[in-house]
């Protein structure tokens, strides 16, 4: 009986040893390679073919799921997947029929892991999972994230300093600037204002006039000032005016903000 | 259901504070209705203003303010009406009387229906006035416009048709009319003379949006100090739990796991510095008190473990330097400081393919400022870890609480793949 080809892909040096040694007690078990990361490991795919991968979730640059879209239309391995919290794609393993391991794991549930991944490949039913492989990597593909400005670097005579947008309180535009208010202090920023808007994230952000920029989350309070329209007040009482053709659009974003902020979860 | 419509106008008067679903102040919210009905009625006549909608907002939202209770049309005419029948039995009483010491045969009833069509005028052009003044006030700082407009409502409205008043009762009187020019000679410069009445309730209704005004103001900022206060409460407790949160599941779990790792391969002594380490960091995160402060050593004991375990984790792609005076290791600083400063160092290292990154962590006091400095490679593109914005605006928040103006937090690029952080705060937080 031939040996199965196996590739094992972790970022962390323990946890490849980890599948290491538990994979040594069995024989029919031929690592064949180990890849510390995504684009390796896609590489290594094409270059041994092997009949059994298991893959770690969460690697830089290139993850797990991002590494089977680019096998599973040309190759299908059996497929263990390894991670340590990923609820999303642990769902979606589980609607396809896919196996996969939590860390830490103990030798008995992975060489478990093997044994299935053994019996699929000895009957040759891999048939369908390729086709499987790519309804999980539909299921766990989220929209393709807009990427939203995250920094702004603001030159300084001597050094450039970085700002987080999660410090921006409120922006204000000035001819062909911008001006950015933080708690303490406001820079110039040489960018427009409609640039600007729509640079910065909608669900952190809103316009409340053609030249005025809010953080969500800065906003205590609406006030309306008389026939003079609204406006926002911000947590250090900065009143800042709202335009009449925002006003809709702010209060839709503040419900939604109101029912859905809260600390994003940290990802590794 | 239907709003009261001096409810929902909220749209343009009311007001909405933010609160996180709850009502800060009285719970005004009751009177609405249900976000359902709301939405419902708006639905059903999709040709409804958009009141029906902000006051849907304001709903979800928790709180809806409504300005002061308008006056109903039935209690503005009554006392209208009551003003004025007041002031007409005054006038005619008075006149009555002193007419009376000289002509006896002059009756109380003449007297008094006398001034009828004078304060009957009045009073159906007096809600004009309030009208007027309620948008247009005149003040410091609104203009000419507003002054402009009440001389105008006066000379344009008040005195002829007061001019026309008089000749109308010339028409009804006991004399013989004079003719239109002869009337209007006789009468106008009564008519002036009923311009002050229109200053006197003009003073009154300034007088009295002016006081209403005052009253909501006032009342508007109690409220807000009282939400201000609230929030500061439950943001630093949203602080906090962000905090503690930076060590979820990702890294305990990867921990463990490269606990494991060690275990399987005969490193005992390693997997249990790994596994002290990690305890030490739960401890020390689940210890934690909002306003705790502690001596930097403490912190910096909890970075180095941290350090540590992501060091053991990612073995030779990290590379991390300490450089840290004695004399500034017992300066007190906030707990948790660190932690999510570092992890982002790291996070910027280890989440690209680079072989090689290295953290710096260098803390000294200058001249009784102590400045911490986090310098760490980063790799172009790699976007910050997730919430560390937030985490970057909680120690913010933080830091402006203990310090107030006294403190710097800054990010820095030091060059294509190199960032510094750094801190510098007074060697005393204010711990009240």
């Amino acid at each position: 009986m031939t040996r199965i080809a196996t590739l094992l892909v972790d970022d962390e040096p323990l946890a490849i040893r980890s599948l290491q040694q538990v994979l040594r007690a069995d024989d029919d078990i031929d690592v064949v390679g180990v890849c510390t990361n995504g684009r390796e490991a896609v590489r290594a795919v094409e270059q041994h073919e092997p009949q059994l991968v298991f893959l770690d979730i969460h690697m830089p640059a290139l993850g797990g799921l991002e590494v089977v879209r680019d096998i599973a239309s040309h190759h299908a391995p059996a497929i263990v997947f390894v991670t340590a919290f990923d609820q999303h794609a642990v769902e979606a393993f589980s609607v396809n029929a896919l196996d996969y391991v939590l860390k830490p794991f103990c030798d008995e549930r992975l060489l478990a892991s093997v044994d299935r991944a053994k019996k699929q490949i000895r009957r040759g039913d891999l048939g369908d999972l390729s086709s499987r492989l790519l309804r999980l990597v539909d299921a766990t593909t989220v929209a393709p994230e807009k990427h939203y400005l995250q920094r702004v670097l603001v030159h300084e005579p001597h050094r450039v300093r970085v700002v987080t947008t999660a410090e921006i309180e409120w922006i204000v535009s000035a001819k062909n600037y911008v001006e950015i208010h933080l708690a303490r202090e406001s820079f110039s920023y040489r960018q427009t204002m409609e640039t600007m808007a729509a640079s910065l994230d909608p669900r952190a952000f809103i316009r409340v006039h053609r030249s005025t920029i809010v953080a969500i989350d800065r906003i205590r309070a609406v006030v309306s000032e008389g026939a003079r329209g609204k406006a926002v007040i911000l947590h250090d009482g900065t009143r800042l005016k709202v335009s009449r053709a925002h006003v809709d659009r702010l209060m839709e974003s503040l419900s939604t903000w109101a029912s859905t902020a809260g600390p994003s979860q940290a990802q590794w | 259901m239907i709003i009261q419509s001096h409810w929902y106008d909220s749209g343009v008067e009311g007001r909405v504070v933010l609160g996180q679903g709850r009502t800060v102040g009285r719970a005004w919210t009751e009177r609405v209705g249900t976000p359902q009905d709301t939405r419902a009625s708006s639905r059903s006549s999709g040709t409804r203003t958009q009141r029906h909608r902000s006051a849907c907002y304001c709903h979800r939202l928790g709180m809806v303010r409504p300005e002061p209770r308008r006056l109903s049309l039935a209690k503005i005419i009554a006392i209208d009406l009551g003003v004025f029948s007041l002031l007409n039995f005054f006038f005619g009483t008075t006149t009555y009387l002193l007419v009376s010491k000289t002509d006896p045969a002059v009756r109380w009833s003449d007297s008094v229906t006398d001034y009828l069509p004078l304060w009957a005028l009045t009073a159906v052009l007096t809600p004009l006035i309030f009208v007027v003044t309620r948008r247009h006030r005149i003040g410091p700082g609104r203009g000419w416009q507003p002054a402009l407009r009440h001389l105008a409502l006066m000379s344009l409205v008040w005195i002829p048709l007061f001019t026309l008043m008089w000749m109308v009762k010339d028409l009804y009187g006991p004399q013989p009319f004079p003719g239109v020019a002869q009337s209007i000679g006789n009468h106008w410069a009564f008519a002036l003379s009923d311009a002050q009445w229109y200053v006197w309730i003009a003073l009154a209704a300034h007088a009295y949006y002016g006081a209403r005004e005052a009253v909501a103001e006032a009342r508007e900022a109690a409220e807000l100090r009282v939400a201000n206060a609230e929030l500061a409460g439950r943001l630093s407790q949203v602080e906090l739990q962000a905090l503690k949160a930076q060590l979820q599941p990702h890294f305990l779990f990867n921990t463990h796991h490269a606990i494991a790792g060690l275990i399987r391969s005969g490193e005992r002594s390693t997997a249990l510095d790994l596994l002290a380490n990690l305890s030490d960091l739960l401890r020390y995160a689940l210890e934690t008190k909002e306003h705790a402060v502690v001596p930097l050593r403490r912190e910096l004991d909890f970075a180095r473990k941290y350090l540590a375990i992501q060091q053991a984790r990612f073995a030779d792609r990290l590379d991390v330097q300490w450089s840290v005076s004695p004399d500034c290791r017992e300066v007190e600083v906030p707990t948790l400081l660190l932690q999510p400063l570092v992890e982002n160092a790291v996070h910027h290292g280890v989440s690209s393919e680079r072989e090689h990154n290295h953290v710096h962590v260098d803390a000294r006091l200058d001249d009784d400022v102590l400045e911490v400095r986090i310098v760490n490679s980063t790799v172009e593109g790699t976007p910050d870890r997730a919430g560390f914005g937030i985490g970057m605006r909680n120690v913010h928040a933080r830091l402006a609480r203990l310090y107030g103006q006294d403190y710097t937090l800054e990010l820095e690029v030091l060059g294509p793949e190199q960032m510094q952080l750094q801190i510098r705060l007074p060697m005393t937080p204010n711990t009240r």
